[in-house]
């Protein structure tokens, strides 16, 4: 049996009906209800709605009587024990309480460390208003704190034998690169060598990482991986894991969230977030893009320019976006081969 | 004719009207009345016929174009009509309506044809309702047969079993084109057709159309129903000046075959009736040159009658129930509370109770004045009408307000005109509720707001309901005025709730120096407003987003006004407002070009007599689209009125 209670979702009544009135709870918050029984009545223009209980257990309050309930959110849920689930909001989920902060003075007030009682008579907190107490708090008190000592001014810090020597150090690292492997590369990759980088980070014995990679999170990288240029390593939100000896082409991305719906709805809905595995042995070319929530199997070939969503069996190779395997890897001791399916993609 | 033939009431009513429409004639060759005249020499014993039996005071007559001969038999003389054509102190309509815009008591015409037999239908369904005495006639030309409105009227009338006389003189053209050519069919089955009574009679006998008339005239004050009564008449001069193209010799015939002429021709004492109507008449005209003018003055105050309270007006109040249900609410009170509210519009009968349920169980409790109609837009603006200019107080539902167009004659031609057309005596306190707007996926025909349409129709009160508005309170107050209010009701308000707490950061602001339907303004509270927001109707909730993230976001707050009434235009509120901030933003579900904003935005600039950053927000001008996306694409939304904002703050005005 699962802790997780079922949640009492409203109804879409009519076409005209965003929300429904919360007319009546027929059953008090914590009491016990049985399957089917009538536990709420919502009213929408036309009708007035008798809301069941949708298994036996325990019913919680998450909306009061009168209150509006929009259509699809939950109001209500019955957990399988009489103890209120630390999962519900509180009833009646409201905002915040205490005044509204703009941007501006949140960031005032975090940089200060103020509490926001002191504004707790104004119905909108504006910058100016901290700005105001703070001047009245340390109306005596003197010193440089506002201006940070020793700061040069922008043309300066070109003037400066800091910058000078700091670019002798670049010309000697970029010399000793050509001399070595015949490359330019970005001057972040100048400074720090990429197996160093992959040991900072906790990769396996043997990965090495290109500096300019953007990596976040909860990031899991096994034995003998080469993460390449210009890559996201996105586990900020979720687990991201990639198994021994998977390679990153240049400019590829491995997410854990998407604001693909945020964006898209105008920042209504929430951002999607879902751990990403890739196994061991890939080939992720170039360019890829491997969503939140994907799981790609040992030895596949992912062709550049791919966005994969979804999951995938081993030994697939997986092209396009959307993605899709186009056919099966062989490997056969110290040789792999790439069969293309013909025709129509024959997935599975 | 016999010369010992008694010169009768009637007849000798007849003679004067000839007298009056051969005197008025000369007067407009000779360039002393302005415009033109439609004449009814041929057709007055008609009038006179009729009129012997009726009751002015107490029975109510709808007239045409062609209505001197009914007016002056209504007036007992041509004295008002001629005052009202040379503009004289004492005229009908203080020089307002000329010729063919005539009131006087219950005695209405208007020039458009066929659009005043719906009023016809509410002024006697009034008369029926208060159980009195008394019929009314609706008179029709030959020539109104085409008009869908005479048709719509008949139904009404027979559904409603009101005592209404349809009177049609058949003169046997419409304008210049002969009636055969234009009315297939016979007009006995047309009566039929609708359930109306039918009779027909000719003029040739002034005695047994007399008597006739008569006996019509009791049927249908006894109760019979509606009744058609076609009289076969003749149109001896042109239809209005010297427009006549028919052949000369069907005009000399017309005029041997004319019974007054022949009365005249035959009967001395007819003919010496005549001639002294003719002289006196020339008398009076002579003497009326000298009295005073009728007040030489344009004021377009004059247009509306006086407003009422505007305390009226309040913000939202703690009835947190849906908008629909609150003015289901002031309905069903308003019925209790008096007995002169009368409902109609298409689908109210319960337990169906109107398809938005705003008139949900209201023909339960008042079965008798709440007239579920048929599909008929004209009838059901020009009803109400009617029973408006009975001095009831009907309230009309246009089941989406794109149905209007179908209503528009009715609103613009008729309920807006008539207070100033007849001289300011006369009001038509009638509401017709728009139910308005989109949001809801209807598409292209049931999705519109239609108000920038009416908007500055003179004569024509426009008011829009909001969430921030007290439902209840605001529609009391559209029907407790006595001009006519178009009440536009966002659809998309039904199922919400009306909005208690202020916008976040601003409060209400008392109102001083109240319009009729004060605005409602909020202000920040600190006074830094940067911008003036101007909206109505469905579109707080967008501009409310959008000031919500202009304030936590960048700190920038704004004057927000909600307006009221939409037209005539009366925001002393906004102008004093922008004087303030420079910056104003309107925001309209309507479609962008020629709404409400261009409209505010040039009349704000002009009161204030300089520069003003604005931007107008408003639907894309095409028809509202079906599709989820594509409706939420075409309408305004929060990100465009903080765009809005954001454009007029960019600006140095």
């Amino acid at each position: 049996m699962t802790d997780a209670p079922h949640y009492l979702t409203v109804p879409r009544a009519n076409a005209n009906d965003d929300s429904l009135r919360l007319l009546e709870w027929k059953v008090p918050d914590g009491q016990p209800v049985r399957a089917g029984q009538i536990v709420a009545l919502l009213e929408g223009s036309k009708a007035v709605f008798d809301i069941e209980s949708p298994g036996e257990g325990w019913l919680f309050h998450l909306a009061s009587e009168r209150s509006s309930v929009p259509v699809g959110k939950p109001f209500g849920a019955v957990a399988p024990t009489p103890d209120r689930p630390d999962s519900l909001p509180e009833t009646p989920p409201e905002q915040a309480a205490g005044p509204n902060v703009t941007k501006k003075a949140g960031r005032l007030i975090e940089e200060h460390g103020l509490g926001l009682e002191a504004f707790a008579h104004l119905p909108v907190v504006k910058s100016r208003h901290v700005e105001a107490y703070l001047r009245e708090q340390a109306p005596a008190e003197s010193g440089p704190a506002d201006a940070p000592a020793g700061s040069l001014p922008e043309d300066a810090i070109l003037q400066s034998p800091e910058y000078a020597s700091f670019m002798k150090v670049v010309a000697g690292l970029e010399e000793r690169m050509r001399a070595r492997h015949r490359r330019h590369v970005p001057v972040g990759a100048l400074l720090m060598d990429r197996a160093e980088l992959a040991r900072r980070l906790g990769a396996g014995e043997g990965s090495t990482i290109y500096p300019d990679s953007l990596i976040m999170g909860d990031v899991t990288i096994g034995r003998q991986c080469w993460i390449g240029p210009f890559t996201v390593l996105d586990g900020g939100n979720a687990p991201l894991s990639i198994g021994d000896y998977t390679s990153v082409g240049s400019g590829s991305q491995l997410y854990t969230h998407t604001t693909f719906e945020l964006a898209l709805t105008g920042y209504k809905a929430e951002m999607a977030v879902a751990e990403t595995r890739v196994g061991s042995c890939c080939f992720i070319a170039p360019e890829a893009m491997i969503g939140a929530g994907s799981v790609i199997g040992d030895h596949c070939f992912i062709a550049p320019y791919t966005h994969v969503d979804g999951t995938f069996e081993p030994y697939s190779i997986i092209a396009g976006s959307p993605g899709r395997v186009v056919g099966r890897v062989e490997v056969v001791r110290d040789r792999a081969r790439l069969h293309y399916f013909h025709g129509e993609s024959p997935q599975d | 004719m016999s010369q010992n033939l008694a010169i009768e009431t009637f007849i000798d009513r007849a003679l004067q009207i000839r007298a009056s429409e051969m005197a008025m004639m000369e007067l407009l060759k000779a360039d002393e009345i302005h415009g033109t005249l439609h004449t009814c020499v041929g057709q007055e014993l008609c009038a006179a016929a009729l009129y012997d039996h009726l009751r002015p005071g107490t029975d109510a007559m709808f007239s045409n174009h062609r209505c001197h001969g009914h007016v002056i038999a209504h007036e007992a003389g041509p004295d008002g009509l001629l005052r009202e054509l040379l503009a004289r102190d004492g005229a009908l309509c203080l020089g307002r309506g000329g010729s063919q815009h005539l009131h006087a008591r219950r005695f209405f015409s208007n020039g458009i044809q066929g659009g005043i037999a719906p009023l016809g239908v509410g002024f006697a369904w009034a008369q029926k309702l208060r159980g009195e005495d008394a019929l009314t006639v609706v008179h029709l030309g030959d020539g109104t047969l085409g008009e869908g409105a005479v048709y719509e009227a008949m139904t009404f009338a027979a559904l409603l079993a009101v005592p209404l006389l349809f009177v049609l003189e058949h003169n046997g053209y419409a304008q210049s084109t002969e009636t055969a050519r234009t009315t297939p069919g016979d007009l006995p089955s047309r009566a039929a057709g609708f359930g109306v009574g039918f009779s027909r009679i000719d003029d040739h006998d002034p005695h047994a159309l007399h008597r006739h008339l008569g006996e019509v005239v009791t049927r249908v004050r006894s109760g019979a129903g509606p009744i058609l009564q076609v009289i076969d008449t003749r149109r001896l001069n042109p239809h209005s000046k010297g427009d006549d193209t028919r052949p000369p010799e069907l005009i000399q015939q017309l005029w041997r075959d004319d019974p007054l002429q022949r009365l005249i021709d035959a009967d001395d004492r007819a003919r010496l009736c005549y001639q002294a109507h003719r002289e006196n008449l020339s008398q009076r005209i002579a003497a009326l040159r000298n009295e005073p003018c009728v007040p030489l003055r344009i004021d377009p105050a004059d247009a509306l009658p006086a407003s009422p309270d505007p305390q009226a007006v309040r913000p939202a109040g703690d009835d947190q129930t849906r908008i629909a249900e609150q003015l289901n609410a002031a309905l069903h009170a308003m019925m209790a509370e008096r007995d002169d509210v009368v409902l109609l519009g298409e689908d109210l009968l319960d337990p169906y109770g109107g398809a938005f349920k705003v008139t949900r169980n209201l023909s339960t409790t008042c079965p008798e004045r709440v007239f579920s109609t048929p599909i008929a837009e004209s009838a059901i603006v020009g009803t109400a009408n009617g029973l408006a200019l009975a001095g009831l107080r009907p309230v009309a539902e246009i089941m989406f307000s794109d149905f209007a167009t179908l209503a528009a004659d009715q609103i613009i031609n008729h309920l807006a005109k008539f207070f100033y057309m007849y001289g300011g005596a006369q009001t038509c306190p009638a509401v017709v509720r728009l139910v308005s707007g989109g949001g809801r996926g209807y598409g292209p025909t049931h999705s519109q707001c239609m108000e920038s349409l009416f908007l500055g129709t003179p004569g024509l009160r426009v008011v829009a309901l909001s969430r921030r508005h007290d439902p209840g309170p605001l529609l009391r107050a559209a029907v407790a005025d006595d001009a006519p209010v178009l009440f536009v009701e966002p659809k998309r308000l039904y199922a919400q709730a009306p909005l208690l707490a202020p916008p976040l950061g601003l409060s209400l602001q008392p109102n001083e120096d109240a319009p009729a339907y004060p605005a409602l303004r909020y202000a920040p509270a600190d006074d830094d407003a940067e911008a003036t927001l101007v909206t109505f109707g469905g579109m707080t909730d967008i501009c409310e987003e959008a000031m919500r993230t202009l304030l936590i976001d960048e700190e920038i707050s704004c004057e927000y006004i909600v307006l009221t009434q939409l037209s005539p235009l009366d925001v002393p509120e906004v102008i004093d407002s922008v004087r303030r901030t420079s910056r104003l933003v309107t925001v309209e579900e309507g479609p962008a070009g020629f709404g409400l904003g261009p409209g505010l935005v040039a009349h704000v600039g002009e009161a204030l007599g300089r520069g003003v950053a604005a931007r107008c927000v408003a639907a894309a001008a095409v028809p509202i689209p079906a599709d989820r996306q594509l409706e939420t694409l075409a309408l305004p939304d929060a990100q465009n009125v903080l765009h809005a904002v954001e454009g007029v703050l960019e600006e140095d005005p």
